[in-house]
């Protein structure tokens, strides 16, 4: 199929004016409006927008198509969007040059064009030409892909100065709901119409394509699917990694999430039949691979100095960056009945959220382990050596023992914030420790502990 | 079985030594005594002190004298009550020595009455009053002889007539807006309720066969309450969606219209939830009523079942499953263009009996969407195939 036939049917807008992408797609995530003033803002570095699959990259892409269009004024003809990824395309691949190259009828030469370029790195020398093309001011551009092919291929080096980056997650707890929500419905509302909320988020995770699923056991076995088949086989065999035992490794996290890892004494759990145990600097390089392609994510050992840290036992722990992996990947009918799972699911959560208060921020988020392993807190929310929050979870509905052993903890580090994030529906202070029902904790982190 | 050591003798209780045994027509005038009142439990086996069961008393081959006792029963009682249902003779063997123990008739409220024990006399209606039996009077005999089916249908017809007649002040009350669902037995039947037990039913919807995650009564934001008269309240009145059970039976569910709004534009019914609603509190029903009446249901008791959606003037519901080409090709119109009327409520009640609802709350709960789908003009056809009329299910991919 020629090149031009494949943009027009991508672009509908450039026949149809009044076409567009993303019908029905009312809600807008934050980091739209970021990517939206990026685009128009007056810089001329590209923006990348970096997610692992099925987070609503795309889908982003489609409504700031439409928004350009309809709020910033844009001709449609000025606007390009191209998947790098489509099947129509020669197995060779094509440059992206070509794309830019090629003016769609209409198009007014005297204002600036935008391109969203989505899959970027299946473009052929795709990292070159972004760097030419920003250099020469070509136009303003939005690419994505999948964190671990782009960071490689494209390489950071050229980047620097060119480009900004945005990463996307799952979709947080108010998002979820927000995609949910009736016209001018606030969070609360849409979760207190749509009680069983917050279980189906548990359940499902955030990825934007399972908000309205039916059938569980359907978006797991996809989840499962598109993370392992996909996500790791597909794209990181590009690496060049032992992505077999790339996989084992992933899903031995994922069952195992939030627990601490240490490399040297794993080794030999990802030995495969005949062949030798994984060295620790190979698994050391894979945890990074699928920390790069944001599957799972690192919460680092806190020490109020760099030293400490490297006295200590600074193992990380490592968590499904979504918690739906968690949950899908357990094995069980009814994986959120399970004490364990839930436990697992809850922190992997409540960590997701944390990350992202963390970066707006511009905090850390680690956790506390005394030496002696006895005095631990799941998180904590830090700017160097400042705690600005301790924060304990459990998926019980009686947080007591927790909220005794954070109290203790908290009388020593003197925290700005204290809070145990639980499974019941108890909202009040205890002592200087406040205990948050899971489900208004994740709706609104801000209010609990700060941010915006 | 737990023996009633402890207990005293009352209008539902008695205990007759294992002697007892030796003149089978002094046990059948027990029986009949239970059959003609409110039915009851009689121990035999059981030997008691001032009305109080004090020790058990067990009886030799206890088999051999349950079947003599079953003989006996027919025999001597006019009509014979069926056995295994008016009358349940229950073996309670002593864990020592098996073929010994203790007998446990339980007797339902006949309904066949009046009952009497044949003599060679004559026959003896009686009838218990508090622990011990006394003969009815002619009137109480005459009163007994009106049809017991006349009785039931005039108490049915009472509640189908009080249930139209909140459905229609509803309708008339212009601030009632959402879908009301009621479930009623017309019997008079008795929910022994209580917040411990209530509590795991309404927050874990598998235990009543509901899915965990579906369209249903469960909140997780939400304690039982008592409210009166004699229930409880599950929900804030008002709020999003409140379900209220009462002691006698009586379940009603509220929810705003807003709680049937999932997908696509604001002003579209979703329609799992219009449909998986009303079938989660059938079957919250059916096993309250299996498993909280203090007396088993009788077969025959009939339930109504009543369903409302007010002010849904200005929605919209789109035919078929909205998995289907069909769903999602609909341009469906509002519900006032095509009914010229604001509200949606059955009128009359939908009827079952206990013995169809504990069979198949789905299949009982059809008849309610099947009038919903008509009401917006559709067939049965365009009800959503999750909904298998043939199968009386309703049933979600896993």
């Amino acid at each position: 199929m020629l090149l031009a036939e494949i943009l027009n049917d991508l672009n509908p807008g450039w026949r149809d004016r009044s076409a567009r992408l993303a019908v029905g797609l009312h809600f807008r995530r934050p980091v739209h409006a970021s990517l939206l003033r990026h685009l128009t803002g007056s810089g001329r570095r590209a923006a990348v927008l970096l997610g692992p699959r099925q987070v609503g990259k795309t889908t982003l892409l489609f409504q700031l198509v439409d928004d350009l269009i309809e709020g910033v004024g844009v001709p449609a003809a000025n606007i390009t969007y191209f998947d790098f990824s489509d099947e129509r395309l020669p197995a060779e691949g094509l440059s992206p040059r070509d794309v830019v190259m090629f003016d769609p009828p209409g198009v007014q030469r005297d204002k600036p064009r935008f391109f969203l370029f989505d899959e970027i790195s299946r473009g052929n020398r795709w990292g070159d030409w972004l760097k030419h093309a920003v250099d020469a001011r070509r136009g303003r551009f939005l690419i994505t892909d999948s964190a671990a092919t782009l960071l490689r291929e494209g390489g950071r080096e050229s980047g620097l100065g060119r480009w900004d980056e945005y990463r996307l997650e799952a979709l947080s707890f108010g998002e979820f709901l927000g995609v949910q929500a009736r016209p001018h419905e606030s969070g609360i509302d849409t979760l207190a119409r749509l009680p069983t909320s917050f279980e189906r988020y548990l359940t499902l995770g955030g990825r934007p394509e399972f908000v309205y699923a039916e059938s569980l056991s359907e978006a797991h076995r996809r989840i499962r699917a598109d993370t392992v088949d996909r996500a790791i086989v597909r794209d990181l065999i590009r690496s060049g990694a032992d992505v077999e035992r790339v996989r084992d490794l992933f899903v031995y996290l994922v069952s195992d999430s939030g627990a601490i890892f240490d490399a040297a004494t794993r080794t030999r759990f990802f030995q495969r039949l005949g062949g030798s145990p994984a060295d620790r600097r190979s698994l050391e390089k894979w945890i990074g691979l699928l920390e790069e392609t944001m599957l799972i994510a690192r919460a680092d050992v806190f020490a109020r100095s760099s030293t400490g840290r490297l006295a200590g036992r600074s193992y990380p722990k490592l968590y499904a960056s979504d918690h739906a992996l968690v949950v899908a990947f357990s094995g069980l009918a009814e994986p959120l009945q399970d004490g364990a799972v839930r436990g697992r699911c809850f922190e992997a959560v409540v960590f997701r959220h944390l990350r992202e208060n963390a970066t707006q921020r511009e905090l850390s988020v680690s956790y506390i382990r005394d030496a002696d392993g006895r005095s631990e807190v799941d998180f904590v929310l830090h700017s160097g050596s400042q705690i600005r929050a301790l924060i304990e979870v459990t998926s019980s509905k009686d947080p007591q023992k927790k909220v005794d052993q954070l109290a203790a903890i908290a009388a020593r580090l003197k925290p700005d914030h204290c809070i145990v994030v639980h499974g019941g529906l108890e909202s009040r202070k205890s002592g200087d420790v406040w205990l948050a029902p899971a489900e208004s904790f994740l709706l609104a982190p801000h209010d609990w502990i700060g941010g915006t | 079985m737990e023996l009633p050591l402890g207990l005293k003798e009352d209008l539902h209780l008695e205990f007759k030594a294992a002697a007892a045994l030796r003149d089978p027509a002094n046990i059948a005038r027990e029986i009949v005594g239970f059959l003609n009142t409110d039915g009851g439990s009689l121990w035999i086996g059981v030997t008691e002190k001032d009305a109080i069961a004090n020790s058990v008393e067990a009886v030799e081959d206890v088999e051999r004298e349950r079947a003599r006792l079953q003989n006996a029963v027919v025999d001597l009682i006019e009509p014979p009550p069926v056995i295994g249902s008016d009358v349940l003779i229950d073996v309670e063997p002593l864990a020592a020595a098996p073929n010994r123990g203790v007998l446990c008739i339980q007797v339902k409220r006949g309904r066949q009455g009046p009952y009497a024990l044949r003599r060679q006399s004559g026959r003896a209606f009686l009838r218990r009053t508090g622990s011990r039996l006394r003969e009815m009077t002619r009137e109480e005999i005459a009163a007994a002889f009106v049809s017991v089916t006349d009785t039931q249908q005039d108490a049915t017809e009472t509640v189908r007539k009080s249930l139209t007649q909140r459905m229609r002040t509803w309708a008339d009350d212009a601030t009632v807006a959402g879908l009301r669902i009621i479930v009623q037995p017309s019997a008079p039947i008795r929910l022994s309720l209580k917040g411990e037990t209530l509590e795991p039913l309404l927050r874990h919807p598998q235990l009543t066969g509901n899915r965990p995650l579906g369209w249903n009564f469960t909140s997780n934001y939400s304690q039982p309450k008592p409210t009166l008269p004699n229930g409880w309240r599950f929900g804030e009145s008002g709020k999003v969606q409140w379900l209220t059970i009462h002691e006698n039976g009586g379940i009603e569910f509220s929810a705003v219209l807003e709680r049937l709004h999932w997908r696509g534009e604001p002003d579209e019914l979703w329609p799992f939830a219009l449909i998986e609603l009303p079938v989660s509190i059938v079957r919250l029903a059916r096993t309250l009523y299996a498993n909280h009446a203090t007396r088993p249901l009788e077969p025959e008791t009939k339930i109504l079942l009543a369903m409302g959606v007010f002010q849904i003037g200005e929605w919209r519901l789109a035919p078929f499953s909205p998995a289907s080409i069909g769903y999602q090709m609909a341009r469906p119109k509002k519900f006032v263009e095509i009914s010229q009327q604001p509200h949606f409520f059955t009128d009359p009640p939908i009827e079952v009996t206990w013995q169809e609802l504990h069979a198949s709350p789905d299949r009982s709960a059809y008849p309610l969407i099947r009038q919903l789908y008509r009401a917006f003009e559709y067939d049965e056809e365009q009800i959503p195939q999750e909904y298998n009329a043939a199968q009386g299910q309703l049933r979600f991919p896993q």
